[in-house]
């Protein structure tokens, strides 16, 4: 009967591990990578949530009930994390949010449309997850992909660059980027070219780009640009680049290398000059009221300085309590009617709408050149300039046919 | 013969012996879970009925066979993926859906086996590995098919599968019928034969058995029945990810097999229930529960080699391969 | 121009590919054991010249100390971790030999994750190598020349512990034939752990030199295990020789296939371990198990 005894164990174990249920608050399901590739983003997305609770609760919470979290490690694992929105959908939470990356959320935004539960994404920001995939559950409080593409093109197609070479990491957002980027830049300069032979398509966590670097040397491209490099790669290939004196012969660009998760860990004299990029949160920390507060406080609370997922993060949870304020009660289907009337108030970009077509955040991103942030002693930007995200994110009749064309 | 005499003696002995009992005991825990149990209890009970299945359609090449396979998640994606694809986007039906993912898994088995099967040991890991890699990297380029690393969304099994009281239903009946066919082939002269050409190839083939195709068809059953587990969790999971694909998700299957023990047939069942509930139980306590999970590894692989089921059952006969 | 450059950078991941899948093959020719997480021990070596020259000692010292510091620190670790677990298990079968070192993977993974946070790091190239130089008629970075001139240095070590001293003999014996070592009189215990010593001592070089050009980053571990088992693959197991033909294949695969298809890059060197296997099933030089 032994190993039944084990089985039997195992069984009582697994009973065990459900939580006790808890009443009267509201519950909401925090799906958070705190191991595996997207831990870094999430850990900060979720720091920014458990921080928006705390306030709204410390001030009487939502008519008077407080907010609660269940909350479950994805481990960046889609399977996992569907699992985890199963479960937290059969505990009857009010609403689930997905500290997940893309191919995460695209996992549980397809329970989601399923399930009926009004669901937000604070760090998947492929493009397709708003608009092929999208539908009246999902919600992104962050930018898209295509914020990557069309102010960056914009920026470059002011200067005299006419031939262009492409390295980007082979994934999904990095031919998402790349496409739209040239898309974009041949609109506004039809004489732009990519030199043949030179769009290069390197694996994710790729470090050594010497072969790379020397083969663009030798193809003399007037900008070189990298946006699909993430991660270590973007690291590595800017500090290559440096010392083969790359971006003293072409121009650099990369479209999200300003983006505090992305440059954490670069060191001031990695930062070379005149590397066109964006952010979704500036550093240094913008001096509105309102970024303040949040700066100060997230500080405060965590000992460590927030990345664009904690503000998105710190957002969202006051946004949602907002709505359920505003509806008095938990209705999943009043939630998506009343969201967007009601504003997402991002600490650095201010007041920020729902698009009610997509349920995509009009959030923008700031374009200027990548600089050492002193007050902070982390990488930062300067020279910037914000971008509305309604200028580049698709129109209505846009995300309508990409839908339509999905379900073909 | 007398490591087929072993292995004759060792499923003899298992059937006499407790598990007799334990066996029907454990399916009936099973059969009457969802009357009392929560919908989450449902879910991860499903989730871990899969990967046993997967610990075990693997544990027939490793156990069994001798052949450690580091790239078995491969044809576990492949059998998610076709069936997945025929399904979402050729507006196949559930069955033949399923009938094709199958056949696609034993397909790439096949071609994967007849290519490693040849080599022993260190280069059949790195082959294996290799090919799995390559799969893997195959599944993420090819964006069109299988949407690359975003992930294949949107796949629903048929309609009186949908709920999870359902699909829990449809996951046990699978994995019951899986594991016994697996046990049937385990116990017959071809699992017997196996075991003897695990424990001295070179006798096997001197007494006429061709070592190469016997491999070879171990190889392809395990796949096949990876491929089975890989159906069953992109309709769970209703998608499938690229992921599915990597070294990890085999490492996963492999440390189940240890857990239990590879040269039980209810090691990885065992194992498999083991790991997953310590993983997520531990991960509910700290984000470091690869640092424990690692460590646990470690000094099993190395006091325990035998797996945990040793600690409850006398040493097995006919151990001591390789 | 271009063809030397590529030469170059061939030359320079071909050298810092062979110090890394060196030490693999080498634990490998004695021992028989697989050590898969030989790339998580590559990446804790990474972490561990960022610390040395970042952390402990922050100046233009901190790369030179890091080179003398981490490769015995890594040797050092080598020695304790076979003593613990490896000499455990090299009567046991193939599959608790995978899984041991897959155990290390989970546990060296999240040590580094524990120590060193989420984030990737950059390390310094060192102060003396700030300008490029000519060779050739192109300019290179100076570190990539001293890249270069170490891996050559090191392989030429490796040469003459390997062909021409004592322990070298017995190494080769050991690769050869395990039980004709043990009759010569050979202490086979004291043989593994010198053996695992130097391979680690090797990584922690190639590390020490990578940080400069790659940075240190969580959850490269996998990937660093996957280019060694391809330099092995390729080369044959247990085979210095098989290493060095090895890397200097994949090194020039890369420069010279991006020229050619430059959106293929990720099958290039699984293409070639795949072929290689297929024609020559022990690789290049592998010697019978």
């Amino acid at each position: 009967m032994k190993p039944g005894v084990v089985a039997i164990c195992a069984v009582a174990a697994c009973l065990a591990c459900l939580p006790a249920r808890a009443e009267e608050a509201i519950k909401i399901g925090l799906i958070t990578a705190r191991s595996g590739a997207f831990a870094l983003y999430a850990t900060s997305a979720e720091k920014g949530e458990i921080l928006a609770a705390e306030e709204i609760n410390k001030g009487g919470g939502v008519g008077g009930r407080k907010i609660e979290f269940l909350t479950g490690d994805s481990k960046s694992s889609p399977e996992e994390a569907s699992r985890l929105y199963r479960e937290f959908s059969a505990k009857n939470v009010a609403l689930i949010i997905g500290n997940v990356g893309s191919a995460e959320t695209a996992a549980i935004s397809a329970l989601a449309r399923e399930a009926r539960i009004p669901t937000f994404a604070t760090v998947g920001y492929a493009r397709s997850l708003t608009e092929e995939l999208g539908h009246d559950y999902f919600f992104r409080p962050i930018v898209n992909s295509r914020a990557f593409a069309r102010p960056l093109a914009e920026r470059l197609a002011k200067q005299t660059y006419k031939t262009y070479c492409t390295i980007n990491n082979d994934y999904t957002l990095g031919h998402d980027v790349n496409d739209d980027f040239l898309r974009a830049l041949k609109k506004l300069r039809p004489d732009a070219t990519v030199l043949p032979g030179c769009e290069f398509w390197v694996p994710l966590t790729t470090t050594d780009f010497t072969s790379y670097i020397t083969a663009i040397l030798s193809k003399r491209p007037d900008a070189v640009v990298f946006s699909g490099l993430v991660g270590p790669s973007g690291r590595a290939f800017i500090s290559q680049a440096k010392s083969f004196g790359l971006f003293k012969m072409t121009a650099g660009a990369h479209a999200s290398i300003g983006w505090p998760g992305n440059n954490d860990g670069l060191r001031k004299q990695d930062v070379p000059e005149n590397l066109v990029t964006a952010t979704d949160y500036p550093y240094p920390p913008l001096k509105t009221p309102s970024n303040v507060k949040f700066f100060d406080a997230f500080k405060a609370r965590w000992s460590e300085l927030p990345l664009s997922e904690g503000a998105y993060g710190y957002a969202t949870v006051h946004f949602v309590a907002k709505v359920f304020e505003k509806d008095g009660n938990e209705n999943a289907a009043d939630f998506v009617k009343t969201a967007a009337s009601v504003t997402y108030d991002h600490p650095a970009a201010g007041p920020l709408k729902f698009r009610p077509f997509d349920n995509q955040v009009n959030m923008g991103v700031w374009i200027g050149r990548l600089a050492w942030d002193a007050q902070d002693d982390r990488p930062g930007m300067e020279d910037i300039e914000y971008v509305s995200g309604d200028t580049y994110l698709p129109g209505k009749d846009e995300v309508e046919s990409l839908r339509k064309d999905k379900g073909k | 013969m007398n490591g087929v005499e072993l292995q004759r003696q060792k499923y003899a002995g298992m059937r006499t012996s407790l598990e007799r009992l334990s066996l029907p005991f454990v399916v009936a825990v099973l059969l009457v879970l969802p009357a009392f149990s929560g919908t989450a209890l449902l879910l991860q009970v499903t989730s871990v009925l899969i990967f046993v299945l997967f610990a075990c359609s693997l544990n027939l090449l490793v156990g069994t066979a001798g052949m450690v396979s580091m790239g078995h998640a491969a044809f576990f994606a492949i059998g998610g993926y076709t069936a997945g694809i025929c399904a979402r986007d050729m507006g196949m039906s559930f069955p033949v859906a399923v009938a094709l993912g199958v056949l696609a898994s034993t397909a790439a088995a096949l071609l994967v086996g007849s290519l490693s099967t040849r080599l022993s040991h260190a280069y059949f890991i790195m082959l294996t590995l290799a090919f799995g890699q390559l799969i893997h990297a195959l599944i993420w380029k090819w964006r069109a098919l299988t949407g690359g690393d975003d992930g294949f969304v949107g796949l629903q099994p048929p309609p009186p599968l949908q709920s999870v009281e359902a699909y829990y239903w449809f996951t046990l009946a699978a994995c019951l019928l899986c594991v016994v066919i697996l046990w049937r082939i385990t116990v017959s002269p071809f699992g017997v034969t196996l075991a003897a050409v695990r424990d001295n190839p070179s006798r096997a083939s001197a007494i006429g058995i061709n070592v190469y195709r016997f491999r070879l068809a171990a190889f392809v059953m395990s796949g096949a029945f990876s491929g089975i587990a890989g159906i069953l969790q992109a309709f769970f999971s209703r998608g499938m990810f690229p992921d599915a694909a990597n070294f990890s998700t085999s490492a996963n299957a492999l440390v189940a097999i240890l857990l239990g023990g590879s040269q039980y047939f209810f090691g990885p069942i065992v194992g498999g229930m083991i790991f997953v509930i310590a993983r997520n139980l531990i991960a509910e306590v700290t984000p470091y529960w690869p640092l424990i999970l690692g460590l646990m590894i470690c000094l099993i692989a190395v006091y325990r080699p035998d797996g945990l089921l040793r600690l409850v059952r006398g040493k097995a006969p006919g151990v001591g391969h390789d | 121009m271009l063809i030397t450059l590529q030469i170059v950078s061939a030359l320079v991941t071909a050298g810092i590919l062979f110090m890394q899948a060196a030490g693999l093959t080498l634990i490998f020719g004695v021992s028989r054991v697989l050590n898969l997480a030989h790339g998580s021990l590559f990446m804790l070596a990474l972490f561990m010249s960022y610390a040395v020259s970042m952390q402990v000692i922050s100046g233009p010292a901190g790369f030179w100390i890091a080179l003398l510091v981490v490769p015995l620190a890594m040797a050092a670790i080598g020695v304790v971790v076979e003593v613990l677990l490896f000499r455990r298990i090299y009567q046991a079968s193939i599959l608790v030999q995978v899984l041991l070192t897959i155990g290390i993977i989970y546990v060296v993974g999240d040590l580094v994750r524990l120590g060193w946070g989420l984030t990737s790091k950059s390390v310094p190239t060192p102060d003396l190598f700030g300008a490029p130089i000519q060779l050739m008629g192109i300019f290179i970075p100076a570190y990539y020349a001293f890249v270069l001139a170490v891996s050559a240095a090191v392989a030429a070590l490796l040469w003459f512990i390997v062909q021409k001293t004592t322990w070298g003999l017995l190494i080769r014996a050991a690769a050869q034939d395990r039980t004709m070592s043990s009759a010569l009189g050979v202490n086979p215990s004291l043989l593994f752990t010198s053996v695992f010593g130097l391979s680690m001592w090797l990584v922690g070089v190639a590390a020490v030199l990578y940080a400069p050009i790659g940075g240190a980053s969580p959850g490269s571990d996998v990937e660093s295990m996957i280019e060694a088992f391809a330099v092995v693959v390729i080369g044959g197991l247990g085979s210095i020789w098989g290493a060095i033909a090895a890397a200097l294949m994949i090194g020039f695969i890369k420069a010279f296939g991006i020229l050619v298809l430059p959106q293929y890059a990720m099958s290039f060197v699984f293409v070639l371990m795949a072929v290689i296997l297929v024609i020559r099933p022990r690789g290049l030089f592998g010697a019978a198990e």
